[in-house]
């Protein structure tokens, strides 16, 4: 796929192999180009996300309440989006790589791996320079859980969103 | 037990030979002919079924035990259209199989939203089986 489509932006994986998409795309050297999506959170896919080769995953946590309502969401969206814009660059949301839960509980755990990555890198530049082409109006993400999430929120669908490289 | 979850007549043939001491059963499920009938065999003796991860809805197992796959799809595309922030170009779609109800419905949760929202972004057809790296690196 990526020999044949030089001009591959986006890539989602639906089912499992994350294993082999990651080294597929770090022997291409198109890991930091290419946004790659994909389920579950394990130990594999976690160091992927930390690594900033995949870019967001999206986990299923049996056992969990059902979650919040999505605009409880919302807050948070709109400290990554103020953490973006510069009005609040030293939140902890100025770190490389951060996470999104729509699930009160799961976000501790997702926080953790947020903080993980806040230890200095030598190519760690600000959230705010790594994110400049990638920006999200404030409108838009108040958009976000809109039609999108409800029923995902409502089953414990969690969101670990590393907004990486 | 452990059964190729790509392969429906080996999960068929797993849920055919069970023991009949068994009262319930839970299985992530093909949807597949062989399998939904293999369910509904289980049920007519009077074994509750469920469905895990990937549903069978049609069969007659009792309950579906999973998220909301196609709302995922959605969320991957709403997401994968907010990372890319207005850039035009192409994005691939991988699922294991299409009889798995999980991979098919989030494969058509990602189309819905990718398609109907982000014009500039084009997915392409879906490659099946991303287990090598060989298909993803061509």
């Amino acid at each position: 796929m990526l020999g044949e489509h030089s001009d591959l932006i986006g890539l989602y994986n639906a089912g499992a192999g994350n294993e082999g998409i990651a080294g597929a795309l770090e022997a291409s050297g198109r890991a930091q180009d290419i946004v790659w999506i994909a389920h579950e959170l394990t130990a594999d896919t976690r160091r992927f996300l930390l690594g900033g080769v995949v870019d967001a995953i999206i986990n299923q946590i049996p056992g969990t309440k059902p979650a919040p309502r999505p605009e409880s969401c919302l807050p948070l969206l709109r400290r990554i989006d103020q953490s973006r814009s510069g009005a609040h660059p030293h939140r902890n949301l100025s770190q490389r790589q951060f996470a999104v839960s729509c699930a009160a509980v799961q976000l501790k755990a997702l926080a953790s791996i947020a903080q993980l990555t806040a230890p200095t890198r030598p190519d760690l530049r600000t959230f705010r320079d790594t994110h400049r082409r990638r920006s999200v109006s404030q409108e838009k993400l108040r958009r976000m859980p809109k039609g999108t999430d409800k029923e995902t929120a409502r089953n414990s669908d969690s969101v670990a969103a590393s907004m990486a490289r | 037990m452990h059964v190729d979850v790509f392969d429906p007549t080996a999960l068929a043939s797993a849920l055919e030979r069970l023991s009949p001491s068994y009262h319930g059963v839970a299985t992530v499920a093909l949807d597949h002919t062989r399998v939904r009938a293999a369910i509904d065999d289980l049920v007519a003796r009077g074994v509750h079924v469920v469905t895990l991860v990937s549903d069978a809805p049609s069969s007659r197992r009792a309950h579906y035990v999973g998220v909301d796959n196609p709302a995922a799809g959605r969320t991957a595309a709403s997401l994968m259209g907010r990372f890319l922030g207005g850039r035009k170009g192409k994005v691939g779609v991988i699922v294991g199989s299409m009889s798995l109800r999980d991979h098919a419905e989030r494969h058509f949760g990602f189309y819905q939203v990718l398609s109907g929202e982000y014009p500039d972004l084009v997915a392409l057809r879906r490659a099946r089986g991303a287990t090598t790296a060989n298909r993803i690196g061509r």
